[in-house]
């Protein structure tokens, strides 16, 4: 796949400091980001926006921290986007639902206590724009086949197909790839990836008018909903229109596919909440939202996130799992640490190993911390009888997935608890089902206070790094932070690069 | 943000005081600072400060009581008393 650069030893100046593969959340944010330092940076995405895409439900470190360093605030409150105070769960012991809110308490609330449901086609768009606005030599109908290498085998540019259909070349100091979860150049830099048994899943989804709102402050959440054959997502994208989807078992898939209309309807008439809040609703069946889909959950996280000049940012490094609306965040967060550390070495403030060293372990740590918040989530349901429920204990998790998330624990040092692996999942999930019966239901007083579930050691390792970019974002260079990593680095004063 | 000086309930204060843009000498000792401002994004400043002096806490640990006297107590603690940076 990859070919040496043909032609006379000397190797010309490249015309670009970094090629971006992928115009998505995660490609636009890491070329605007590289670009803001003044650098000049391509990005190839393979199609034409606006385009259809899933993952609609972010988090405020995406909103308030990525967004706000891309300097996108003001189209993004533009587009009025349904605001949304945080996540409302039928999930667990409790029949009654309860809320994940962004607000510590209602009286602790602050300029970052809310996040965006986003339609993708705008929300990727804004994005893509903004890019274009900030300097970057965006080209769609762009389809990158092969990443180039020079005679040292460092990653040196990309052969792409342009609109027209040529065939082009195009070389950058670095080569960044966002292709996603369905782009295969991610090989380029690790042919190892580990995908997980645990959340492996398949989702079915469409969209409705006129379905229900959830009362009160809570009619902006995300509703997740757990049933037999797994759980319902219910996202309000505007007064009318909600995304709806639901996530089960793979061995599904065949059915699931076969009649993907009658598999939603059949899925979500089973899950109470859902099929209440749906009962007056109808079926978008024209345009865009029109389509039943189909997309398989495939949890995975590739071996390494960069190497000789080519890094891997969103899904085209690392997916969890839909449940906590966490992909747009973790490829967001991968594009800004991409994006700092490019930018030092650019700026030949830091040497290369270092800063790809702080990239691929904050990057990892932060897939991690996931890893672990999700898996208790999942254990923390009861369900006798049901295959999706069951497969979703700690208790069940295969040899390979225990495996791989100790090698994990172990790499990023979050916390040494001195546990087996499985013992520390199993803590997690007793932790969190605490946490969220000393809660109580939506809204009631004390499940307006998040005190208990931020105090759960899973949670607080989730949010770290999240407080902290959204901190940066709100601040600017009046934040000051610390390093994440035992000795690692910190964020530069302009938050684009980094520093000892 | 202040160059980290000494751990002191004096710099804590003055932290305080400049997060929320009051004169340190109008600070009660058991006010709520909730009631003089202080919101999410600015209780993240606190904890980064006793990040700054080598102080694990969480976010949560301020926000339960949200007063100078609660704050100068864990500092206190976490230092040791007559101590410099703790451990």
């Amino acid at each position: 796949m990859s070919e040496l650069a043909s032609g006379s030893p000397a190797q010309p100046e490249p015309e670009f400091d970094a090629v971006v593969i992928g115009g998505g959340p995660a490609g636009s944010s890491v070329a605007t980001l590289i670009a803001r330092r003044g650098h000049r940076v391509v990005l190839l995405e393979k199609e034409r926006f606006p385009r259809y895409q899933i993952g609609e439900s972010l988090l405020p470190a995406t909103v308030h921290g990525v967004c706000r360093l891309l300097e996108v605030s003001e189209e993004l409150e533009k587009a009025a986007f349904m605001v949304k105070r945080g996540g409302t769960f039928r999930w667990g012991a409790n029949p009654e639902p309860w809320n994940f809110l962004f607000a510590i308490s209602p009286q602790l609330s602050g300029p970052t206590s809310y996040a965006y449901q986003v339609d993708r086609m705008v929300f990727d768009e804004i994005l893509l724009r903004n890019a274009a606005r900030h300097g970057v030599d965006v080209r769609e109908e762009s389809a990158v086949s092969a990443v180039l290498r020079d005679a040292h085998g460092r990653a040196s540019g990309v052969r792409y197909t342009d609109t027209d259909g040529t065939v082009r070349t195009v070389h950058g100091r670095f080569v960044i790839d966002a292709s996603g979860n369905t782009g295969r150049l991610w090989n380029e830099v690790s042919s190892d990836r580990h995908y997980s048994d645990f959340f492996k899943n398949i989702a079915v989804f469409g969209y409705f008018r006129g379905g229900k709102r959830l009362p009160g402050p809570d009619r902006g959440n995300i509703l997740c909903a757990a049933f037999d054959e797994g759980w319902c997502w219910y996202i309000p994208l505007s007064e009318e229109l909600t995304s709806v989807g639901a996530v089960v078992h793979r061995s599904n898939a065949a059915l699931v596919q076969s009649d993907r209309v009658q598999a939603l309807h059949d899925l979500t008439s089973r899950c109470d909440i859902v099929a209440d809040y749906l009962s007056a609703a109808t079926r978008v069946t024209e345009g865009v939202h029109g389509q039943v889909r189909v997309r398989k959950d495939y949890s995975y996280s590739t071996g390494s996130f960069a190497r000789d000049g080519m890094l891997l940012v969103g899904d085209a490094a690392c997916f969890v799992d839909p449940v906590f609306s966490t992909g747009v965040h973790l490829a967001t967060y991968g594009g800004l640490l991409a994006a700092r550390s490019v930018n030092s070495v650019l700026a030949g403030e830091l040497d290369e190993a270092t800063v790809m060293d702080e990239f691929e372990r904050r990057y990892r740590r932060e897939y991690t911390v996931f890893y672990e918040f999700l898996t208790a989530f999942y254990d923390m349901q009861q369900h006798e009888n049901s295959y999706f429920w069951n497969a979703r204990k700690v208790t069940s998790l295969g040899e390979t997935d225990l495996e791989a998330f100790a090698t994990l624990v172990g790499g990023v040092a979050s916390g040494d608890r001195g546990l087996t692996p499985a013992a520390r999942l199993a803590g997690a999930s007793r932790d969190l089902a605490g946490a969220v019966a000393a809660t109580g239901p939506m809204q009631t007083e004390s499940g307006e206070r998040m005190t208990s579930l931020f105090r759960a050691p899973v949670v607080a390792d989730v949010m770290t790094e999240m407080n902290q970019i959204q901190t940066r974002g709100v601040l600017g260079e009046q934040a000051n932070e610390t390093p994440v990593l035992p000795g690692g680095l910190v964020a530069s004063q302009d938050g684009l690069g980094w520093l000892r | 943000m202040t160059v980290p000086g000494p751990a002191t309930a004096e710099a804590l204060r003055a932290q305080v005081a400049e997060v929320l843009d009051v004169p340190a000498a109008d600070l009660g000792e058991h006010d709520d600072l909730l009631e003089t401002g202080l919101d999410s994004i600015r209780l993240m400043t606190v904890v980064e400060w006793f990040r700054h002096h080598d102080v694990q806490i969480e976010f949560t640990d301020l926000a339960e009581t949200p007063t100078i006297a609660a704050w100068t107590s864990i500092l206190g603690t976490a230092t040791g008393a007559g101590q410099g940076v703790g451990a």
